[in-house]
């Protein structure tokens, strides 16, 4: 057994995926990123939605909230799907699900119809996170999960960088419709999940093991409050509550805060964003290389610990080159650094059998949470 | 300065941060750990 790990030490830790493995962390990659620019497109637009529809922001950022709200059901009923038929088929539907919700909000004749199909498409967004972390994180060798974990995470950055590049150049020409009709793209991934996805081998060997030894578990979200597990997935959503209310305090609100507060241009308002997204991304190699020596908690801590004395530098002034370099230091922190290591940390927190549901759960009810930020500001 | 929004956004990050570092002080590591196909809570 020593030889072995030491065989596999002596090779770079990217040549020791399969092709398999690669193609299916790719999958999960991908069908987050794209999550991201469908979700954060929406941040940007917030204020030309509420001057079409005439209504008060409050009502648009209501949105955004029952949106997260939605990935709730979509993460617990997804999770409750993988966990029993296994992780392509879930990934693949709610894929599907959030790039025609976000086409058919586009066409929203009323801000009733917004509403509803932004709402919907929460629970395909919250459906794709707990099938794409766990599907990775299984399939993914042990000595690089956390950098591979942080990766995929942050790449929610990247998505970030996309909706906000989109915003500053496609803004003016296509508006907040053409903006959203876009976000119809992910949906061609669906086909390469059905090319090139297979089931990780540890969920295949559960399953057969519920069903050869008659121990099936049919309803993994009861299994997660028995008590020998009580303690651990109260403290997964203690952390993750937190975590989503430091997310949307910092970003939730800022592009408003900018465009109503600050009177600043579509230019302006997206630069700091995108840099930030920029940092959150590239934030991932970093702290995922220190959680595989470190440790997941210490990653998480001490990024929190530095997202405290940075937030003032970018609130408390009007300068707005502060503005911008500050607030994209953030992504370092608070605003990235510190989110990348949930995939891995909740998929090594959970065992098989209830895995996906877990961190769909855990996950998804922080950001009931965090979407209370937006109207609690204001 | 008009800073409508900034004040809230700093004591609500602030806040969130504690008690974020809080609920890591009584959670587990899990660095090093094998994902297995054993049933545990079957």
């Amino acid at each position: 057994m020593a030889a072995a790990d030491e065989t596999v030490n002596t090779i770079p830790w990217w040549r020791e995926p399969t092709k398999d493995q690669w193609l299916t962390w790719v999958a999960a990659w991908l069908g987050w990123t794209l999550d991201a620019f469908d979700f954060t497109i929406f941040l940007l637009i917030m204020v030309p939605i509420a001057q079409e529809f005439n209504v008060p922001l409050t009502e648009v950022t209501a949105v955004f909230t029952l949106t997260l709200w939605m990935r709730l059901v979509g993460a617990t009923a997804s999770g409750w799907l993988a966990d029993r038929i296994g992780r392509k088929t879930p990934l693949m539907i709610s894929i599907a699900w959030y790039s025609a919700c976000n086409f058919i909000a586009a066409f929203s004749p009323a801000f009733w119809f917004l509403f509803l199909f932004r709402a919907l498409l929460g629970i395909g967004m919250g459906a794709e996170w707990p099938v794409g972390a766990a599907l990775a994180m299984e399939n993914w060798p042990q000595r690089s999960r956390g950098l591979m974990g942080s990766i995929l995470q942050a790449s929610w950055g990247l998505g970030a960088v996309l909706s906000s590049a989109a915003y500053g150049l496609l803004y003016t020409s296509i508006g907040w419709r053409g903006l959203l009709a876009i976000g119809v793209l992910p949906a061609f991934l669906v086909l390469y999940v059905r090319k090139f996805v297979h089931e990780p081998p540890v969920w295949l060997e559960n399953r057969r093991l519920q069903r050869t030894q008659h121990r099936e578990v049919r309803l993994p979200l009861l299994k997660i409050f028995k008590r020998n597990m009580l303690g651990n997935t109260l403290t997964a959503c203690w952390m993750m509550a937190s975590a989503f209310v430091i997310g949307y305090s910092i970003g939730g609100l800022f592009p408003s805060y900018l465009q109503k507060d600050l009177h600043l241009s579509p230019g302006l308002v997206a630069l700091p964003v995108l840099l930030q997204s920029l940092v959150f991304f590239l934030s991932g190699s970093l702290w995922g290389w220190f959680a595989d020596r470190i440790g997941r908690r210490w990653a998480i801590m001490l990024t929190c610990a530095l997202t405290i004395p940075v937030a003032p530098l970018y609130l408390l002034t009007t300068d707005y080159t502060m503005i911008v370099i500050f607030f994209a230091l953030q992504g370092l922190f608070g605003a990235g650094g510190m989110h990348v290591q949930y995939p891995h940390y909740l998929a090594e927190r959970f065992p098989t059998e209830v895995r996906a549901t877990a961190g769909g759960f855990v996950y998804h009810q922080g950001a009931i949470f965090g979407g209370l930020v937006g109207p609690g500001l204001t | 300065m008009q800073l409508g929004f900034a004040i809230p956004m700093l004591i609500s990050t602030t806040v969130a941060c504690v008690s974020l570092l809080l609920a890591m002080a009584i959670s587990p590591e899990t660095r090093g750990k094998e994902l297995v196909a054993d049933l545990v809570v079957a």
